[in-house]
């Protein structure tokens, strides 16, 4: 098999002095940096497995299989929303650091912090929601926190959660923007600005140059990835500072109930942290997609002007799309509505030009190699896709109007996360642990894992969308009439997902056996494992 | 189903198209990418020249689809409100209180809506229950929307937006007489 590997040049790659204050040796600090990044893919897994079973265990509800009080069934809905977005973090944050770290020489003691905070969030949530019963929704939209059946210390707790895991996947943001202006001497350069305003680079120009050793000569040009770093951390760090206005304003009112916030002012923080926050960690994907996906088709993907112009314009038009969550608050300024869908269309004209095209192109006659890591890859890629259009419809206003609050919502968003950042981790962790084992999954086995994850995939975010188109609304605990059908039918693709997954997980461990992962800790400083690069 | 429905059946039919459209797009990408390689310039070359052309019609759909919206925005004017008749809606925490819940076919509506604890949603829904018109209905705010009923029958509203444990049984009848 290694043989008929295509392996993109090395030189494409940018070698960079590591910094002279590195006390241990290189390969005993990718030691620590692989065994960090399986230990968030670990937990990303953990998650979403058991946040899924929150998820199957709603729609049996809804589809009157199971029985649960309404209180219930939006403690688990509260629960299901914020520990799928911590999967989702976990799993990409680490994809990104994996294949940023060659360049940019990342410390992973900050990464370890970041894990920390992460599962302090996790047991907080936890404890508000399962104990707590606090089901104010992931969105805890002021004032309804303040407004429920839970106590007030559940909703305390559970803000000191999201708040643990904003500060988490701040610190990530705060060391990757710190480290890639160290090395590329300037935010304008690890933007790529030059290229973006046609003063270097170009299609077959000066990509991937070696950073100088001398600061004052470094005129190297990021790869995408680290192109996508610079871009998504600087966007955390403003979604993080909007999370933690909104959350000490709640935490202000809880304290002191006189402290009041403006509704729609509310509204407005809390749909620009929300919308950002799940957004980015399909951004993070894709930087780990850039990275990863040329290995596979044997191309490399350069930043070229078209990838540098349309990450500035991710960079601001995925940050202000947000203002489409508020088409329905009629108070909200007008000019903010049409500047919403301005925003959004920017971002998808982006993304369709450049990444997805650019995607397209690359795996075009490539002689690409399909294994069942870059298959999942693939499968994540059709997710954005189809997620993408559903978004695109709910971003314009008029089809707004119809679909708000409905199941077309979870619908659509439910694409961008099982059929697109779902598959994008699993696949990246697959690629691992293929890489590492030496082994690929037979072309029978991989049917056996992604036709029933498509099937059961689009047929269950179909049965939302379905019922977004016939007005049923979301967070019902009780269905309106259709709605327990939908559910009935939701509830069988599930099935085919969960035979999907435990295959998917069989193929995981049979890998980890064939590595012998347990023993990777021993071995790796033995250094007698074979890098996955 | 009634005119009502004709916008979720049109979004209906733009996602099956574009997204079937992607579908196509994979497959025939996946099934090109088996066999021998072209060396990549040989790609990008006719490639990029695609871009720019897919580039200049995916900018021309959006722009179009922005400036369409405009002449279709939900958010009644000045002319519209002064020629509708005014039902102030409360919503609670769990009901809707409004100032009549009987209209007559061909009345033009201004439904004054807000709040008195957390955010809902005002959700219409037409007597064949198909969802023809909503606004959020948020504490401290009046948001207003204009409704003319075209048909009789029972119109039920249903909360749209997520406020508590019986979100879900939040609906009253509005009885439209012809």
């Amino acid at each position: 098999m290694s043989s008929s590997i295509i392996v993109p040049s090395t030189a494409a790659v940018p070698r960079i002095t590591a910094p002279p204050n590195v006390a241990e040796t290189a390969q005993a600090r990718q030691v620590r940096v692989d065994r960090l990044i399986f230990l968030y893919l670990g937990t990303a897994v953990a998650l979403f497995l058991l946040m899924g079973l929150a998820g199957l265990t709603m729609r049996a509800h809804q589809a009157g299989l199971l029985p649960l009080d309404a209180t219930q069934f939006y403690v688990i809905l509260t629960l299901h929303g914020t520990g799928m977005l911590a999967a989702a973090l976990l799993g990409t944050m680490a994809a990104l650091w994996y294949v940023v770290q060659p360049t940019l020489r990342l410390e992973s003691g900050p990464l370890w912090l970041a894990y920390f905070l992460a599962i302090v969030a996790v047991v907080c949530v936890v404890g508000s929601t399962l104990i707590g019963g606090f089901g104010a929704g992931w969105t805890m939209l002021y004032p309804l926190p303040f407004y429920g059946w839970w106590p007030a210390w559940s909703t305390a707790l559970f803000l000191l959660g999201n708040l643990a895991l904003s500060l988490s996947f701040g610190l990530f943001c705060l060391v990757l923007l710190l480290q890639v202006i160290r090395t590329y001497g300037s935010l304008s350069q690890a933007l790529a600005l030059p290229v973006a305003l046609g003063r270097a680079g170009g299609h077959h120009g000066q990509q991937g140059q070696h950073a100088a050793a001398d600061p004052a000569q470094r005129m190297a040009i990021p790869p995408p990835p680290v192109l996508i770093a610079t871009v998504t951390s600087l966007q955390g760090l403003v979604i993080v500072a909007g999370g933690a206005v909104i959350g000490f304003g709640l935490l202000g009112h809880l304290v002191d109930p006189a402290v009041k916030l403006d509704p729609l002012w509310a509204k407005n923080i809390t749909y620009f942290f929300g919308h950002n926050i799940a957004n980015i960690t399909l951004y993070l994907a894709l930087g780990m997609l850039y990275a990863i996906l040329p290995r596979y088709a044997g191309r490399a993907w350069q930043t070229t002007r078209p990838v540098a112009l349309a990450w500035l314009v991710v960079l601001v038009c995925v940050l202000l799309a947000y203002f489409h969550h508020l088409y329905m608050d009629f108070a909200q300024p007008r000019v903010l509505d049409v500047a919403g869908e301005g925003f959004t269309y920017s971002a998808v004209t982006a993304a369709l030009s450049v990444t997805i095209f650019g995607a397209l192109l690359l795996i075009w006659r490539s002689d690409f190699r399909w294994t069942l890591g870059s298959l999942l890859l693939y499968v994540g890629f059709s997710g954005w896709m189809v997620g993408g259009i559903g978004a695109a419809i709910d971003a314009f206003i008029p089809a707004n109007f119809r679909l708000h609050n409905t199941l077309w919502v979870p619908g659509h968003f439910h694409t961008y996360f099982l059929l697109g950042v779902l598959p994008f981790v699993f696949g990246f962790l697959t690629h691992l642990l293929e890489g590492i084992s030496d082994h690929e999954t037979s072309r029978r086995v991989r049917m056996m894992i992604v036709v029933p994850l498509l099937v059961g995939g689009y047929g269950l975010v179909g049965t939302w969308l379905l019922g977004g188109l016939m007005g049923l609304p979301r967070r019902y605990a009780e269905q309106p009439p259709g709605g327990a059908a939908l559910g009935t039918v939701a509830v069988a693709f599930v099935a085919l997902v969960i035979v999907s997954l435990l295959l998917l997980l069989r193929e995981w461990w049979r890998l980890a056996i064939i590595s012998r992962l347990p023993a990777y800790g021993r071995e790796l400083y033995d250094l007698g494992f074979r890098k996955v690069s | 189903m009634g005119d009502n429905a004709t916008s979720q059946v049109l979004i209906g039919a733009v996602f099956l198209l574009l997204a079937f459209s992607v579908a196509v797009v994979l497959v025939v990408v996946a099934r090109q990418a088996r066999g021998p390689a072209l060396p990549y310039a040989e790609v990008t070359r006719p490639g990029y020249a695609l871009r720019r052309l897919w580039f200049g019609v995916v900018l021309a759909t959006a722009a179009l689809a922005v400036v369409v919206s405009l002449f279709l925005l939900p958010y009644p004017g000045s002319a519209q409100l002064a020629h509708a008749q005014e039902v102030r809606v409360v919503a609670h925490q769990f009901f809707w209180q409004l100032t009549t819940t009987t209209f007559r076919v061909g009345q033009s509506i201004n439904f004054a809506v807000t709040s008195a604890d957390v955010n809902h949603g005002f959700g219409l829904y037409d007597p064949h229950g198909v969802l023809m018109a909503q606004v959020q209905a948020m504490p401290g705010y009046v948001n207003h929307l204009v409704v003319t009923f075209r048909a009789p029958g029972t119109y039920i509203v249903r909360c749209m937006e997520y406020c508590g444990q019986l979100h879900h049984v939040m609906e009253i009848a509005l009885v439209v007489k012809a």
